[in-house]
């Protein structure tokens, strides 16, 4: 096949895949906790034209046969905070996840009995009697020994730094509850992102390592993508679709000279 | 037979080899570290053409040089600074120099199946986006280690600094330097896909590289949180495109014109 035709036509679905990833950060610009992604590119295979004249081995003589995807990239960086003011409303400041349970798990090995996830505003839901922690899909939110946790005041449920929940009653009396799970890992753009704002590991993701967080009650993290930087990126994605097609309609056209040598 | 007609279709076929490359750096606008290469074309070397059957002269004389036509001579890979691009992502380190970073390539294939023990291979790349793969070492996203001083760079997380001398810093400590290579003559390399390059040199008897190809290591200059783009210049990429289109259509006309001139020898002239 004529190969200017067919790397143009690489050009043009690749920079579809990239303008897809941009979409959907855009369309996640008021998800709370959200994380955005960025497509990378790359070359593909090099192959030797063929010089008749000389056989000297050494001249290079490469042509490409276009590019491909090298990485769909999550970026971690911390997102903007917000003040709510909910109790029950927290926010991880620095590097961690919340943990979940899953409710749905499909993994026969049990890899993905939890899910990770950075959106953090949660609610009282009772279940069999008990005013469990769940989050806004009804999952339960894991304690530091991956259990449920039961809230009994929720109005007076206080969450400080290092994620220890406590309870003060009118007396002033403090009763701790337990400690927030909150986790993170070797390689946290390793996990997969399952929808609903959750993460679940990948053989990628390496081992457990100790989070970098604090948790703040009274606040959500709004999501990271930066629409001005969204839009740059679309701009240029669209140039080089632009680009490619001018390639693709080129190609076409040599094609179409080369037909009529003989019309 | 009309020794225009074979000029005219090496044109062709040099334009249409032009066009493959032009494509190429065009469809790879936005790949980070891709530089852009540049096909050159070389005339046949010129023949003599001698005066046969005159009989006003006693010998051959020349009438003058003829040229048979042009052909691909090389693939001229330009290797100028892109401009940087803010990421703000700590595994992002692009070179901002000269130098490329040094890689153990493995074909992201390969690496999947433990069995074929697939031995690594030393790869050059300008491309900084890189990754931590699951045990905590810098890797491209498609699992190749990249070199340190001291073999595999070990960074733990994705919580590393790196200085602009490549000196990584692990939770405030110095824990290795990332290697950087510089190649005395950049046409020995030669690029192979994944945005990697191979070195391509000339061997001795024994199959050793001859010295001229050997890269040294130099200091960088390297920026963590960048990115560099393509060096590939759309404009000139794509005026050259335009141009590679017209050489290609007016040598078909050529061609065409040349049949055309055989056409009414064989049936017109001919015609008996």
């Amino acid at each position: 096949m004529f190969q200017p035709l067919h790397t143009g036509s690489l050009g043009l679905i690749m920079q579809q895949r990239n303008i897809d990833v941009i979409g959907n950060n855009v369309a996640n610009v008021n998800t709370d906790g959200f994380k955005k992604s960025r497509y990378d590119f790359q070359d593909t295979l090099y192959t030797r034209m063929f010089n008749k004249v000389d056989n000297s081995e050494y001249m290079n003589l490469q042509r490409g046969t276009g590019t491909r995807e090298y990485q769909t990239i999550k970026l971690f960086e911390q997102g903007a905070m917000r003040s709510t003011d909910r109790l029950l409303d927290v926010m991880l400041e620095g590097k961690g996840f919340f943990a979940v349970e899953n409710s749905n798990p499909q993994a026969e090995d049990g890899s993905d009995t939890y899910l990770y996830t950075r959106t953090g505003n949660f609610y009282i839901s009772m279940v069999e009697g008990s005013p469990y922690l769940v989050d806004a899909n009804g999952s339960f939110v894991l304690n530091e020994n991956m259990e449920r946790i039961i809230v009994e005041d929720p109005a007076n449920l206080a969450i400080s730094p290092d994620g220890t929940l406590s309870v003060t009653n009118g007396e002033g009396i403090t009763d701790i509850l337990t400690k927030l799970a909150v986790v993170n890992f070797v390689n946290p753009a390793g996990m997969s992102s399952v929808g609903q704002n959750y993460y679940a590991l990948t053989e990628n993701t390496g081992e457990g390592i100790e989070p970098e967080a604090n948790v703040r009650q009274g606040y959500l993290e709004s999501s990271n993508v930066d629409y001005a930087q969204e839009v740059v990126r679309l701009i240029r994605a669209q140039r080089a679709y632009q680009i490619a097609a001018r390639c693709v309609t080129t190609a076409d056209q040599m094609l179409g000279v080369a037909n009529q040598l003989r019309a | 037979m009309l020794r225009g007609y074979y000029t005219s279709a090496t044109a062709m076929l040099a334009q249409s080899r032009r066009m493959d490359v032009i494509t190429n750096n065009l469809v790879n606008v936005e790949t980070a570290g891709f530089k852009s290469d540049t096909l050159v074309t070389r005339s046949f070397r010129d023949m003599l053409i001698s005066r046969l059957n005159d009989p006003s002269v006693y010998q051959y004389s020349n009438v003058g040089p003829h040229n048979l036509g042009i052909h691909v001579d090389q693939v001229y890979t330009s290797f100028t600074q892109g401009s940087l691009d803010e990421t703000l992502n700590p595994t992002d380190l692009a070179l901002a120099g000269e130098g490329f970073y040094v890689i153990d390539y493995i074909p992201a294939s390969a690496g999947q199946n433990e069995e074929l023990n697939y031995e690594p291979e030393t790869r050059y790349t300008r491309s900084g986006n890189f990754n931590v793969d699951a045990n905590g070492y810098l890797v491209t996203p498609n699992g190749c280690f990249v070199q340190g001083q001291d073999g595999p760079v070990y960074v733990g997380t994705s919580d590393f600094s790196v200085s602009t001398d490549g000196t990584v810093y692990v939770n405030g400590e110095e824990a290795a330097r990332l290697r950087v290579v510089k190649f005395e003559d950049n046409t020995v390399l030669r690029k192979a896909g994944d945005n990697t390059y191979t070195v391509y040199g000339a061997t001795d008897e024994n199959g050793e590289l001859i010295t001229a190809a050997e890269p040294e290591d130099i200091i960088p200059e390297i920026r963590q949180y960048f990115l560099e783009t393509s060096n590939v210049d759309e404009a000139r990429e794509t005026v050259r495109m335009m141009e590679t289109y017209r050489a290609y259509e007016v040598n078909q006309r050529m061609v065409t014109m040349f049949d055309e001139s055989i056409r009414l020898t064989v049936n017109e002239i001919a015609k008996f």
